[in-house]
């Protein structure tokens, strides 16, 4: 994605002539990375075994959430960049044979965490 | 064993992955409880020491007396009955697999239906037990491919008028090669049940006598996520009584560890064998004790 912006200054003063300056940066902001697939990579719970009413915690390890995008911009002939990071969070669907309800506690961006009662 | 299933959704991506994990669900506890005085208020305080969770009840196809006034009330006071409808006809005869499959006797099905349909939460509904064993493939009509077929037309009649009830699946566990070909599917199944004695304690343990059939199962493609159960099970009460004992006092520990939901000991005298503890043994000592770290 490229953006092209144009900035016009003026300088007055005793003496001197008007002087007009346009100096174009052209941005582009470009993914460094292609976009991998998302992956599961494990599943673990917190305890082996429950007993009713126990609260069951999952943990689903993941990749390919992060995504690095590099700035670059030109302007009088000279280029600057800026990398930065990341991190869009899939949608998740918990389930599971006993048709208990799960809760998304927390996801960030490695692992997302469900919990349900057992 | 229940198994968790997670999909997530990423740039128009989808991943889905399944894991298992295991809720103990304390047993339940029941008994065929002659012939301690033939009730299970008798075995109850003889034997069990404590109010039974399940009670097992035998009856024919068309016998239109049950459920009895006696067992509405122990489902009132909160027991479960395992009601085991068995193919035989009351005046003779059975109401054969073949038959039942062609919707010969769907009258009757729907008639029994009805009955149990205001008790249908305390009722544990199995069909010809041990469908795998001799005794029912004996009766002509009776074959290993017409058995689901019959399970399936019982429940596709009674299933909507009692709405609620447990049906269960439950072979001797002794015929594997029958077995898989006599299960009706899960659609209509929900628990697995297995009647596992170790009658002269060759077998050596609980654990030892109710592994077998997991491991049966876990092989099987179908099952997965369903309720398990030993709905018959006992030592021959000619065996000594501290072996009796010690043999049940093991049953807890084994019952927790396979994951059974449902313990429930055939106390019997009758032709198939003698299961029944005697009153004031050390075995009823052990039932008592096994019976009171158990579920309801």
């Amino acid at each position: 994605m490229s953006e092209r912006r144009s900035y016009k200054s003026q300088a007055f003063g005793p003496g001197y002539k008007e002087l007009e300056l346009t100096v174009t940066v052209v941005t582009t902001l470009r993914g460094l990375a292609e976009l991998s697939a998302l992956v599961i990579t494990s599943i673990t719970f917190d305890k082996p075994v429950y007993k009713t009413g126990d609260t069951i915690t999952a943990v689903v390890a993941y990749t390919g959430s992060g995504f690095t995008l590099a700035a670059v911009a030109t302007a009088l002939g000279q280029t600057g960049m800026l990398n930065g990071t990341f991190t869009v969070l899939p949608d998740w669907t918990p389930s599971d044979s006993g048709n208990r309800p799960w809760f998304a506690v927390s996801d960030n961006g490695i692992a997302a965490v469900f919990t349900a009662v057992a | 064993m229940s198994t968790f299933t997670i999909s997530g959704a990423l740039n128009g991506q989808t991943a889905t992955q399944t894991a298992s994990f295991t809720v103990q669900v304390p047993a339940l506890v029941g008994a065929y409880p002659a012939p301690a005085g033939g009730s299970p208020a008798a075995f109850e305080t003889q034997i069990a020491g404590r109010q039974l969770g399940v009670v097992n009840r035998y009856e024919a196809f068309d016998d239109p007396s049950w459920p009895s006034a006696a067992d509405q009330a122990l489902m009132a006071q909160g027991r479960l009955i395992h009601y085991c409808w068995a193919d035989r006809l009351k005046a003779g005869g059975n109401a054969t697999w073949t038959d039942i499959a062609a919707g010969k006797h769907d009258a009757q099905i729907l008639a029994k239906a009805r009955q149990l349909a205001p008790f249908a939460k305390s009722v544990l509904l199995g069909f010809d037990n041990e469908m795998d064993g001799h005794v029912r493939l004996a009766v002509p009509g009776n074959t290993v491919a017409q058995f689901a077929p019959a399970f399936r037309r019982i429940h596709s009649v009674a299933a909507a008028a009692i709405g609620g009830a447990s049906w269960c699946w439950i072979p001797s566990g002794n015929n594997p090669a029958n077995q898989a070909a006599m299960y009706p599917g899960d659609d209509v199944v929900d628990w697995i049940g297995v009647d596992p004695y170790d009658e002269t304690l060759a077998k050596g343990s609980p654990l030892a006598t109710y592994e077998p059939f997991l491991n049966w199962l876990s092989g099987q493609s179908f099952g997965k996520g369903k309720r398990v159960g030993i709905f018959e099970t006992g030592v021959d009460s000619n065996q000594p009584d501290a072996a009796i004992a010690a043999w049940i006092e093991q049953v807890p520990a084994a019952v927790a560890e396979l994951g059974y939901g449902l313990w429930d000991w055939f106390n019997s005298t009758g032709s198939l064998g003698n299961t029944a503890i005697i009153p004031g043994s050390r075995a009823a000592a052990a039932f008592a004790a096994a019976a009171a770290q158990m579920g309801p």
